[in-house]
């Protein structure tokens, strides 16, 4: 999915988290550690998490999770500073926390 | 809750001190209470729960007469009704489960022997899902991706192989999905790329 998602490869040793709010999604870290995410709803999109959030880029290697909650999900990773950070998407737009 | 630290008073005042290894690993679940497992130094599986204001921990391996677990392993678990499984690969790269049955207390079994599936490449992650049956996914050292599934009978299943999908990255991680009628399997490619393997009850397919 990462080609028809339009998005860049997963850096060596990417965690990889999924989970499902009616859509698929999959989440990754690419070689900017920035954090990814596919979806597919019937058709398939890409989001670059980091950009989109305006979170500090992830730790090489850092561990990934995500949950829906409600309308809400969320995405947390580890940044450079070993900090535990947390993208949350809204209906409507995303934030960040 | 990682590193070299150990347990102190949690909660109503625990009290189990095994310090975990350098790189803990750690899974979690819930079935109305909140249980915690990890790896202890002696590569044995431990649990501790939290049964209201009190924690008790269990020596799992010991207590499902399991081997002890490699060192770094993978770890997973599930609840399945009134049974719980937690998951690891032993030193021969066997997928183990522990399983406990309230009321009949823990037992073991070997997956990956049961399943007839190649034992686990060193490092392989390790997914576990519920679809009415039970079913544990790992990467061979083929870097096919396996998958061990028990619905009162064991099979096993070479995902790789049935969904024609390329092999997988040397120690890929490796998520799944249950999505009503619809199961996912997702890994790294040795191009990076994230593949996902779809089964809709006619047989593994590529996705995409």
């Amino acid at each position: 999915m990462t080609t028809v998602a339009n998005l860049p490869p997963a850096a060596v040793g990417s965690a990889l988290t999924t989970y499902l709010d009616g859509s698929q999604n999959w989440v990754y870290e690419g070689a900017n550690q920035h954090i990814y995410e596919a979806v597919f709803s019937g058709n398939w999109g890409g989001v670059d998490v980091t950009s989109a959030s305006g979170l500090p880029v992830a730790a090489p290697g850092s561990a990934l999770s995500s949950f829906v909650d409600g309308n809400a999900i969320s995405i947390s990773f580890f940044g450079t500073n070993q900090h535990l950070y947390e993208a949350v998407y809204l209906e409507g737009g995303a934030g960040s926390t | 809750m990682h590193g070299r630290g150990k347990w102190a008073a949690l909660g109503g005042g625990l009290l189990f001190c095994w310090a975990a290894q350098a790189q803990t690993i750690l899974t979690n679940y819930q079935d109305g209470t909140q249980n915690i497992v990890f790896v202890g130094p002696d590569q044995h599986i431990y649990q501790i729960v939290a049964t209201g204001s009190t924690w008790v921990s269990a020596d799992v391996t010991a207590a499902a007469g399991l081997p002890v677990a490699a060192t770094g392993t993978a770890l997973s678990s599930f609840v399945d009704g009134n049974a719980i499984g937690i998951s690891f690969f032993g030193s021969n790269q066997h997928a183990y489960e522990a399983v406990y049955v309230a009321g009949q207390g823990w037992s073991g079994v070997d997956v990956t022997a049961a399943a007839n599936l190649p034992a686990a490449a060193v490092g392989s992650a390790l997914t576990t899902y519920l679809d009415g049956d039970q079913n544990w996914v790992y990467q061979g050292a083929s870097q096919h991706i396996y998958e061990a599934v028990f619905n009162g009978a064991w099979s096993g299943f070479d995902v790789t192989a049935a969904s024609g999908l390329p092999t997988a990255a040397s120690g890929t991680a490796i998520s799944s999905f249950v999505d009503g009628n619809a199961i996912g399997i997702s890994f790294f490619g040795s191009n990076q790329h994230a593949y996902e393997a779809f089964y809709l009850g006619q047989g593994w397919v590529e996705w995409m």
